[in-house]
C-alpha cells in the first residue's frame, strides 16, 4: 500500500505495492505537486476570495477570486479583509450604463457600510491639460471616474482589518480623467469588506482583491 | 424584485438570499442623493463664478493696455486668445 509524506501527503510506492500500480501512483504524485505549486502566490500577492457578496440591482457573482457585476447600483464584497494580510490591493474595472459617474467605495464590517464623514484624502485630477487638486473629507472614497467605455483603477489599503485607521492610496480614471488619491479613513475600526457604487447610473465590470504577503 | 441579493459562498452550492433595503440603507441612499445634488449645484455655481472672474480679469488687463497676446503669455489659465 502506497505511503504518503507527512506534510503534503504526496504518495510514494512501498515495497508491497504492485508494479502495475506505479502509473496511477505517479499520476497522483504529479497532480499533487502541480496543485501545491499552483497555490504558491506569485510576486507576493495572493488572491482573496470573498466569503459572500451582495448586490443591489442587476446581478453579481464570484468565481475564482473575481467578482463580476452587471448593471448594479452597488456591489459589496464581504470577508476579504482578515488578519492574514496587512496590505491589500484592489483592481477594479467599472463602466456605466449611461453617462459619466464617480465610482465610489465605502469600507464595510459585518455587512454594514461605514458612511462616517471620515474618508479624508488629498486628490489630484487631470483632465486634458487641466490639473487640479484639493483636500476633502467625505462619507466615501472616490476611486475611479467611469463612463460607458472606460473606468479602470486600483487602490491599496493598509490595515483595514485592524481596529486602526485605514490608510489608502489609489490611481484610477477613464480615457479623459485621471484621479490620484492618498489619505485615510479616520475611524479606528476593523473592516472585513467594502462596497462599490456609482454616483449615477449603474456599473458593469469586475473587481479582484489581492493580499500582499506579510513575510 | 428584492432590493438586495446576497450570495454566501461558504456553502456548497452558494446560498442566495433576497431582501429589501433596511431603513438605515434607505436613509443612506437618500442622504447620498441629496449630497450629490448639492455637490453638483456647488460645482455649477463655482464654474459660473470662475467664468465671470476670468472675463473680468481679461477686461481689466486690456484696460491697462495689455494685448490679447500679452495676456495669453502672462496668464495662460485665463484662456485669452493669443
Amino acid at each position: 500500500m502506497a505511503g504518503s509524506t507527512p506534510i503534503y501527503g504526496f504518495p510514494y510506492p512501498e515495497s508491497s505495492d504492485l508494479v502495475a500500480n506505479y502509473p496511477a501512483l505517479g499520476q497522483d504524485l504529479a497532480e499533487d505537486i502541480e496543485g501545491v505549486i499552483a497555490a504558491i502566490p506569485p510576486g507576493g500577492l495572493s488572491m482573496v476570495n470573498p466569503t459572500s457578496i451582495a448586490n443591489s440591482g442587476g446581478s453579481a457573482s464570484a468565481s475564482g477570486g473575481q467578482v463580476t457585476f452587471t448593471g448594479v447600483s452597488s456591489v459589496s464584497l464581504n470577508g476579504v479583509f482578515t488578519s492574514a494580510y496587512e496590505n491589500y490591493r484592489i483592481v477594479l474595472r467599472a463602466f456605466t450604463a449611461s453617462g459619466s459617474a464617480d465610482t465610489n467605495m465605502r469600507l464595510r464590517a459585518s455587512g454594514t457600510d461605514n458612511s462616517a464623514n471620515s474618508y479624508i484624502r488629498q486628490y489630484v485630477i487631470a483632465n486634458a491639460g487641466t490639473v487640479s487638486g484639493a483636500n476633502v473629507t467625505q462619507t466615501f472614497l472616490h476611486v475611479v471616474f467611469s463612463d460607458t467605455i472606460s473606468g479602470f483603477g486600483d487602490f491599496e489599503l493598509n490595515r483595514p482589518s485592524l481596529a486602526e485607521t485605514t490608510q489608502y492610496k489609489s490611481l484610477g480614471g477613464r480615457s479623459d480623467y485621471v484621479l490620484i488619491n492618498t489619505g485615510l479613513h479616520n475611524v479606528a475600526s476593523a473592516f472585513d469588506g467594502f462596497t462599490l457604487y456609482p454616483s449615477a447610473s449603474t456599473i458593469t465590470g469586475n473587481v479582484r482583491v489581492y493580499g500582499y504577503k506579510n513575510s | 424584485m428584492s432590493d438586495v441579493i446576497e450570495t454566501d459562498y461558504t456553502t456548497d452550492p452558494p446560498t442566495i438570499t433576497e431582501r429589501d433595503f433596511t431603513p438605515e440603507e434607505l436613509a443612506q441612499r437618500e442622504a447620498d442623493r441629496i449630497a450629490l445634488e448639492q455637490a453638483q449645484a456647488d460645482l455649477i455655481a463655482k464654474q459660473e463664478a470662475d467664468r465671470v472672474a476670468r472675463e473680468a480679469a481679461i477686461e481689466h488687463a486690456k484696460s491697462l493696455g495689455f494685448t490679447d497676446e500679452m495676456i495669453a503669455v502672462m496668464y495662460p489659465n485665463l484662456g485669452a486668445q493669443a
